[in-house]
C-alpha cells in the first residue's frame, strides 16, 4: 500500500489529503457549537492529535476522510469521507461541515463522491452514516443521498446515534441519478 | 509520555456500551496505487465524476547493530499487522483499550505527516519482529520535541531501547540538523531514567504540561556528543 491519499474532484469541490493547513479551520470548527453533533468540543491540542488521527486512519484502513476545499474559494468547508476507527460498529460516510458552508448542499455533493469512492473503488457493498438525533441538518443529508434510518447505535462520546443506511452500489445502477432525487 | 497518552482524548472518554459495539476488522486495506478510473467499474458511481491524484513522501529509515528504524507511515511497513493484529505483542505501558491502541498507532502516523518526523518502528533485524516505538515526539502542547521511547513485551530486557534512542539521537544530530532534544520521564521510572543516563542525557527542571498530567515528570535534555553545555535557555533550570 501507498501512502498516497487520493484527491477527488466534484463539481464545486476538492476532495484532498487533509494537511498542516487545515489546523486553524479545524480549530475553529472544534470550538463551535457544531463540534456537539461530533463529540463535543476540543481545544488545539487534541485538535492537532485528530487532525494526526485522519492523516493515519488513511495508513491504517486504506481509506478515511478528505479535507473539502470549495472550488470557488479555496476555502476548506469540511472533513468529509469514509471514517472508521477501531471502535466504529461498521464503516461510516461521516461529514462535519464547517460554519459558513451550509445549505449549499456542499455535505451532500462530497458524501456522494465518497459514497462512489467506497463502491467504485474499494469495493464496498453498503455503508452507513451515524447521525445525532438532534442533528437534523445532517439526517436531511442522508435523507436526500437516499439513506434510509435503520436504528440506533450507541457510541464512545457520541451517544445514541441514528443509523441511517446509504443506498447500495446496485440499488445506485437501477436508479441511477434519480435513486437520491 | 506513557503510550496511553498519545491520543489523550480518545483516553478520556467515558465508557462504552460494549453491547452495542463490534470491532470491525473486516474491511482490508485496498492498493491505492493501483486505483484509476480504470478500475472505477460500476456505472452508477461513475456518474459522480471525478478523478484521482496521488502524492508522494520520503521517509528514514536507520540501522543499528541489531535494529531497523522504519517510520510507521512508510508504504512498506505494515502497522496493523506490527501493532494491531490480535497476535500482535502489546506494549508495556499500553492501556488494556484496543480503541485507544488503534487511535495512538493512528495519531502517531499522522504526526509523521504533519511534522516530518516521529516515532520509527523498532525492528529487530534477526527475526523481522517489530518491538518498540522509539523517536521524537512533538504534538501540539509540547513543550518541545520529546525523544520518547516505548517498548513492546518481546523486546524488553535486552536494551533495545538505548540502542534505539541512540540511533534515534545519531541522526537527529548528524542528519537532521537537531541540536537538542528532551525526554519526559517519571521521577520514579527507574528504568527509563537509567536509559536516560545510559545515553547521555542530563537532568533539568520538572514539568507540568496539560497532556502530561502526571506529577514529578523531569526534563532530561538531550545534546550532540561533544557539546558539554546544555542550551542557553535550559540552563540554571536544574532543581
Amino acid at each position: 500500500m501507498t501512502a498516497a491519499i487520493p484527491t477527488l474532484e466534484t463539481d464545486r469541490l476538492i476532495l484532498r489529503a487533509p494537511a498542516l493547513a487545515d489546523f486553524e479551520a479545524l480549530c475553529a470548527f472544534y470550538a463551535s457549537e457544531r463540534a456537539a453533533f461530533v463529540g463535543g468540543q476540543m481545544d488545539a491540542e487534541d485538535v492537532w492529535r485528530q487532525l494526526a488521527l485522519e492523516i493515519g486512519h488513511w495508513r491504517l484502513r486504506g481509506y478515511g476522510r478528505w479535507a473539502v476545499e470549495e472550488r470557488s474559494s479555496g476555502q476548506i468547508a469540511g472533513i468529509i469521507g469514509l471514517w472508521n476507527p477501531h471502535g466504529m460498529p461498521e464503516p461510516e460516510i461521516g461529514w462535519d461541515l464547517f460554519s459558513g458552508f451550509g445549505g449549499k448542499g456542499y455535505a451532500t455533493e462530497a458524501a456522494s463522491a465518497a459514497r462512489a469512492y467506497a463502491y467504485d473503488v474499494l469495493g464496498w457493498t453498503t455503508v452507513v452514516s451515524l447521525v445525532d438525533p438532534d442533528n437534523h441538518a445532517s439526517a436531511a443529508v442522508a435523507k436526500r443521498m437516499g439513506a434510509s434510518l435503520e436504528g440506533t447505535v450507541t457510541r464512545k462520546r457520541f451517544g445514541e446515534l441514528q443509523v441511517w443506511r446509504h443506498l447500495g452500489p446496485d440499488d445506485l445502477a437501477a436508479g441511477g441519478m434519480e435513486a437520491y432525487a | 509520555m506513557s503510550f496511553h497518552q498519545i491520543f489523550a482524548n480518545q483516553f478520556r472518554a467515558p465508557a462504552a456500551n460494549p453491547s452495542r459495539l463490534t470491532e470491525n476488522y473486516a474491511v482490508s486495506s485496498i492498493l491505492l496505487y493501483r486505483m484509476g478510473k480504470e478500475h472505477a467499474g460500476r456505472p452508477a458511481a461513475r456518474t459522480e465524476g471525478y478523478k484521482m491524484t496521488d502524492a508522494q513522501m520520503r521517509y528514514p529509515r536507520l540501522v543499528s547493530k541489531r535494529l531497523m528504524l522504519i517510520s510507521p507511515a512508510d508504504p512498506v511497513f505494515d502497522a496493523n499487522a506490527a501493532f494491531l493484529s490480535p497476535d500482535a505483542p502489546r506494549f508495556i505501558d499500553a492501556a488494556e483499550d484496543p480503541d485507544s491502541l488503534w487511535w495512538s498507532v493512528a495519531t502517531i502516523i499522522g504526526h509523521w505527516h504533519l511534522h516530518g518526523y516521529g516515532l520509527f518502528a523498532v525492528v529487530e533485524r534477526h527475526t523481522g519482529r517489530t518491538v518498540g516505538l522509539v523517536g521524537p515526539w512533538f504534538p501540539k502542547g509540547w513543550p518541545e520535541p520529546e525523544l520518547s521511547w516505548h517498548l513492546m513485551e518481546p523486546g524488553h530486557g535486552k536494551g533495545y531501547a538505548s540502542e534505539a534512542a541512540q540511533c534515534v539521537l545519531d541522526w537527529l544530530f548528524t542528519d537532521a540538523g537537531w541540536d537538542s532534544i528532551v525526554s519526559y520521564v517519571p521521577e520514579e521510572n527507574d528504568a527509563s531514567i537509567a536509559l536516560a543516563r545510559r545515553i547521555g542525557a542530563r537532568p533539568e527542571k520538572l514539568v507540568s504540561f496539560r497532556l502530561q498530567p502526571a506529577p514529578n515528570i523531569r526534563t532530561w535534555r538531550h545534546v550532540p556528543p561533544g557539546c558539554t553545555t546544555a542550551s542557553p535557555a535550559a540552563r540554571g533550570l536544574l532543581h
